[in-house]
């Protein structure tokens, strides 16, 4: 065997060596390059987003331009405000949305005249927060729909709310809420009785008696498959406030000086009841323009 | 007997078949790895006349050994000076050896060794024969013959660090040490060294220099550390496997986590090395090996005895005793460890104490003892988690807590026992080791307690703390056996290995009122009393084969059983037990081809697993393990002692996997997912006073599959892509001064973790880190001034999505909350060698 000299050797060696580890980065740059071209092919996202929700609240239609009470009474308001505090949306389905039935037990249940239980709010599982309105304010209910301050949340399927009555009243009709968590006014008729222009209100106290903090919880959210901004709207049906309100009660009361609910009275019990019934507020979301909803 | 070789000549002939275009493709020549030179006299150097030192003076050499044995060429490694540096060399080339040999004979090699000289001061109790010693290690030049391109993949050693040869007699010691067979082309193992090179607080964040590792602290300075390696979240150790000592780190279904990992018991200075296997490429690895497993090495190089004071800001102190005998290798010392902190905030006190102690010891025979004790109890604070909107607000100071009745204790005592040995042929010319075999019971008592508070008073108006209590009783062992068989080549061997291991364990769980601390369990959060026995039985082969030359291929199979009993000892589920064992069986291999000298290419593949929770397995349940299976190709170089790196495209994937979970603020199960990356290293010394390590990481972590919270090809949350890290010294030697010998070390380290996906298509806060030391050493005398967070820096630690409540009017929308990472810290030393 012929050996070649050692400087030969070493020269070589180094040459090759060299390339070789030149290759190597040149690899290593292209390794890094090829994952980074998958990295670009995939999604840079680890799924979902946060959102900001706009918080509108209204009147509904059906409670725009008056309304019959559950006891036969037809009332036109002429004053309604209330004071909010915060909002909060929930991915749980609320307690008046029925488990799915089969069509067969659904038929049973007519023919044997069978009514359906439903659970009472003990039982909302509210699941996870998606979204929320902290801040407190009070609004004019006849002045269509207003706004209120922005909320945040994250992409999610919206189905249950909760809110709260405030006391003592914040934001701009604060003062005129004269501390009350809701007042209205307006003039309730019933056929074969004298009209009663009443003064409704009712405060933290009276909403004590049948919620905590004044949270109405487990409200109905139109179900929304919410993956962007886009505004929340509640739409509070001013007929269930005075549902169970016997108006009979009252004093008639005149446009100018109208009766209040007199403390402990029917109509106060049951106007505060009605306040935190679930099915006076509905909750819907309209997504952003340019978002699907 | 045709018949049992059937089977043998067609293993042969497949695997041929499968090499051989790439044997033929490399143009090179057969051969076969070869045994490193094992040292027959002891070296005689004396001190240079004059210059005798109170002290020792280590210098350490490459030496060239020839292959008729002689000292061909000796080079000085590092120069500590005239007249040392002439005198060291001169004992160096006085060595004679058995020379390097492979299948073909004698060959030269190169080896590391330290010459060492006595100093006077322990010459006068211990006398040395000669007045100096050598210490011959056989790294990363050991293995490489010297005078021709390497021709083998890598040395036939057995994985756990092996000790080829050692003899010893007064005053001397000869050691000679090889390195495990790498798995993988980024696999790492970082000797003390490339540790020290910046300052570390403790042992946990020794993993900082692990190339893909980043490690925090987010619960106090007591807690484990959460741990990311290359796009896992290992949180406290579910998906990093640890070692220290020959005994595991990792805790089976500890309440608060499984796999968690308090490597707080771990004395900074013993650690002699760190090994880093990522992946699952070798047979070796158990559970919770599922990104990779590291092994801590234990020694302590200092002779004599090092008493250590230091003294930093925040009301922090440490005290370090340690001693190492002359007359015994580094493997032998004590080591004594006792801190305190007032802590930088509030809730962030803490105070913990550590003794380990290990002997080693010749039986004879060619059998040699190993004998590890330690004991160590830690109590800590913490200040728990802020909301981020909190903090950015002004609401509350960044170092600010909410519940400061969060924190915990931990203990730790172990004994582990090693026997090996190593038998020979009876040829006296053959040297190369026939068998080895080792068996190392160990003994493991852990408690642990934990009082955390995450969410405020959202599940309880009492408040969402809770209790955490773990006590377990460890016990179990390791064995191997490996031997020569020829398959493919004469230096094939064959390793079976046995790993066992029980734990019992009490434990509890329970939400506590943070008005009055009693316990407010109920049907919402029932609470957790139960006692769990774990098992764990694996056997293992792996071989190790030359089928032509250049190449080498590492392939084993691993087989694990693990069962779980748990019975239920509180709430309305007292008394009810349920058990449930599965087995896996996981594939793994490595194919490593030598391309040049020094640059070898490895593609390695790996079968692994995650255990579950033993609390989450019902009765009679084959125990679910998430399967993972990882990949990796890449490149190793080095370049005798001057430069080593590694370049490295790998992908692991799980069946299942865990994320921390916005809702239920807890790890929850997530379909499939995948992690793609790019690793890099580079190690490079090109003079004697600098050295640099610094490593790129790369990693994309998406899931595979869609489930309930996430879509297939989305990131997953939590883990950092970017770990960059860059450690770099000098070491300067200057001319004695008053006689005594002056160096100084002056090292920095870079840390850089970035772009940390969230959930919510959120980042986190990317961090940029720079830690400093500068030390000085004139004779026995050391100071040191080590400064973490240098820049001082506001970064957070720990990023968490969740919905807490915190305060009265708080959003429970998941928000991001943060622990926040520590400013700027200093730490002052004085150290003494005597």
């Amino acid at each position: 065997m012929v050996s070649k000299p050692s400087f030969f050797l070493a020269t070589s060696r180094l040459g090759r060596r060299s390339a070789l580890v030149g290759l190597g980065i040149l690899g290593g740059f292209a390794a890094l390059g090829a994952t980074a071209l998958l990295g670009a092919c995939a999604s840079d996202s680890t799924g979902g987003q946060r959102v900001v929700l706009n918080t509108r609240l209204g009147l509904s239609e059906s409670s725009a331009s008056g309304f019959t009470t559950g006891l036969g009474w037809t009332v036109t308001v002429t004053k309604a405000l209330v004071s909010t505090g915060s909002f909060a949306y929930f991915d749980g389905a609320p307690p008046t949305v029925q488990a799915p039935r089969h069509r067969n037990w659904k038929f049973a249940q007519r023919l044997l005249g069978l009514n359906v239980a439903h659970a009472h709010p003990g039982h909302y599982a509210a699941g996870g927060t998606l979204g929320d309105m902290l801040e407190n304010w009070s609004v004019d209910l006849l002045a269509g729909t207003v706004d209120l301050p922005v909320g945040e949340g994250i992409t999610g399927t919206y189905r249950s709310a909760r809110f709260s009555l405030h006391a003592p009243p914040e934001g701009p009709l604060a003062s005129a809420l004269e501390g009350h968590v809701a007042l209205v006014e307006g003039v309730a008729e019933k056929n074969g009785q004298e009209p009663r222009y009443f003064r409704a209100t009712a405060d933290e106290a009276d909403l004590a008696q049948n919620v905590k903090e004044g949270a109405v919880d487990g409200c109905e959210f139109s179900v929304a498959d919410v993956q962007g901004n886009g505004t929340v709207t509640v739409l509070v049906h001013l007929d269930v406030w005075f549902n169970l309100v016997d108006f009979s009660e009252l004093e008639p009361g005149s446009e100018e000086a109208p009766s209040e609910f007199p403390s402990d009275s029917q109509p106060r019990l049951a106007f505060a009841q009605d306040l935190t019934q679930l099915s006076a507020y509905k909750f819907s979301f309209s997504a952003a323009s340019g978002m699907k909803p | 007997m045709q018949f049992q070789r059937r089977p043998a000549r067609a293993l042969k002939s497949a695997i041929l078949s499968l090499i051989l275009p790439l044997a033929l493709a490399s143009r090179s020549e057969a051969s076969e790895p070869f045994v490193a030179p094992i040292p027959l006299a002891e070296p005689s150097a004396e001190w240079p006349a004059g210059h005798a030192l109170p002290n020792d003076l280590i210098v350490p050499v490459v030496l060239t050994v020839g292959a008729d044995g002689s000292a061909e060429l000796a080079e000085l490694e590092a120069s500590v000076g005239e007249p040392f540096d002439s005198a060291a060399l001169a004992a160096a080339r006085a060595l004679r050896f058995t020379p390097a040999h492979d299948e073909q004979g004698p060959r030269s090699a190169k080896l590391r060794l330290i010459v060492r000289f006595h100093g006077k001061a322990s010459s006068a109790t211990q006398p040395p024969a000669s007045g100096a010693s050598a210490n011959l290690r056989a790294g990363a030049v050991s293995n490489q013959p010297a005078s021709e391109p390497s021709n083998v993949a890598s040395a036939p050693t057995s994985s756990a660090p092996v000790r080829n040869q050692q003899a010893s007699d007064a005053g001397s010691t000869i050691l000679v040490q090889g390195a495990p067979a790498r798995r993988s082309a980024s696999e790492a193992v970082l000797d003390r060294r490339l540790l020290t090179l910046a300052p570390h607080k403790n042992a946990s964040e020794l993993l900082l220099v692990v190339p893909g590792v980043f490690v925090s602290q987010h619960s106090g300075e007591g807690k484990a550390h959460q741990i990311f390696f290359r796009g896992f979240d290992a949180v406290h150790g579910q998906d990093v496997e640890f070692w220290a000592g020959g005994a595991p780190i990792n805790d089976v279904s500890n309440i608060h986590g499984q796999g968690y990992a308090d490597l707080h018991f771990l004395i900074p200075e013993v650690v002699s090395e760190v090994r880093s296997t990522p992946g699952t490429y070798d047979p070796r690895q158990g559970d919770f090996a599922v990104a990779g497993s590291m092994h801590f090495g234990l020694g302590y190089d200092e002779p004599g005895i090092t008493a250590k004071a230091s003294l930093g800001n925040f009301g922090t102190r440490r005290y370090f005793l340690g001693y190492h005998p002359q007359s015994a290798p580094e493997s032998t010392f004590a080591a004594f460890e006792l801190a305190s902190t007032d802590g930088f905030g509030p809730s962030r006190a803490a105070r913990h104490g550590s003794a380990m102690v290990q002997a080693t010891h010749e039986l004879g025979n060619g059998v040699s003892a190993r004998l590890l004790a330690s004991s160590y109890a830690g109590r800590f604070d913490s200040a728990g988690v802020l909301r981020l909107s909190d903090i950015e607000s002004g609401a509350v100071d960044r170092f600010a807590t909410y519940d400061p009745k969060q924190g915990g204790h931990s203990t730790r005592s172990q004994l582990v026992f090693e026997l090996s040995g190593a038998s020979r042929a009876r040829a006296a010319d053959d040297l190369r080791p026939k068998e080895r075999w080792s068996l190392s019971p160990f003994l493991v008592f852990r408690s642990f307690e934990l009082r955390s508070d995450f969410t405020g008073t959202l599940k309880s108006s009492e408040g969402d703390s809770f209790e955490q209590l773990n006590d377990a009783t460890e016990l179990g062992a390791t064995a191997s056996y490996q031997r020569p068989i020829r398959l493919l080549s004469a230096s094939d061997r064959l390793e079976a290995g046995v790993f066992l291991r029980t734990d019992q364990i009490t434990q509890s769980q329970h939400r506590l009122s943070t008005l009055n601390d009693r316990v407010t369990d109920d049907d919402q959060n029932p609470g957790v009393d139960a006692e769990v026995r774990a098992s764990n039985a694996a056997g293992y082969v792996d071989a190790n084969l030359y089928p032509v030359k250049r190449l080498a291929l590492r392939a084993g199979l691993r087989a694990d059983a693990l069962s779980y009993r748990t019975e239920d000892r509180g709430g309305k589920s007292a008394g009810q037990a349920r058990s449930a064992l599965g087995g896996q069986l996981s594939k793994r291999g490595t194919l490593d081809f030598s391309l040049l000298r020094g640059l070898n290419a490895l593609v390695s593949y790996g079968e692994g697993f995650r255990s579950p929770q033993a609390r989450s397995l019902g009765s009679g349940e084959t125990t679910p393990f998430t399967r993972v299976v990882s990949y990796e190709a890449g490149l190793r170089f080095h370049d005798e002692t001057r430069l080593e790196s590694s370049l490295a495209v790998y992908r692991t994937t799980l069946s299942d996997d865990l994320v921390f979970d916005q809702a239920t603020a807890r790890n929850e199960l997530v379909p499939g997912t995948s992690r793609t990356g790019v690793a890099a290293n580079l190690v490079a010394r090109p003079v004697a006073w600098f050295t640099s390590n610094t490593s790129f990481t790369y990693t994309r972590a998406l899931f595979t599959a869609s489930g309930q919270t996430y879509l297939k090809g989305e990131l997953l949350p939590y883990v950092p892509q970017f770990v960059i890290r860059s450690d770099i010294a000098l070491s300067p030697r200057f001319p004695d001064l008053l006689g005594r010998r002056l160096k100084a070390h002056l090292g920095a380290a870079f840390t850089y973790v970035g772009r940390k996906p969230l959930p919510y298509s959120e980042f986190g806060h990317d961090a940029l880190l720079v830690d400093a030391r500068a030390e000085l050493r004139l004779g026995p005398v050391q100071t040191s001034l080590d400064v973490f967070n240098v820049l001082g820096r506001d970064w957070y630690d720990g990023e968490f999505v969740f919905a807490s409540r915190f305060g009265s009017a708080a959003s429970l929308v998941p928000v991001r909350h943060v622990t926040v990472g520590p400013p700027r810290t200093v730490l002052w030393s004085l150290t003494l060698f005597v």
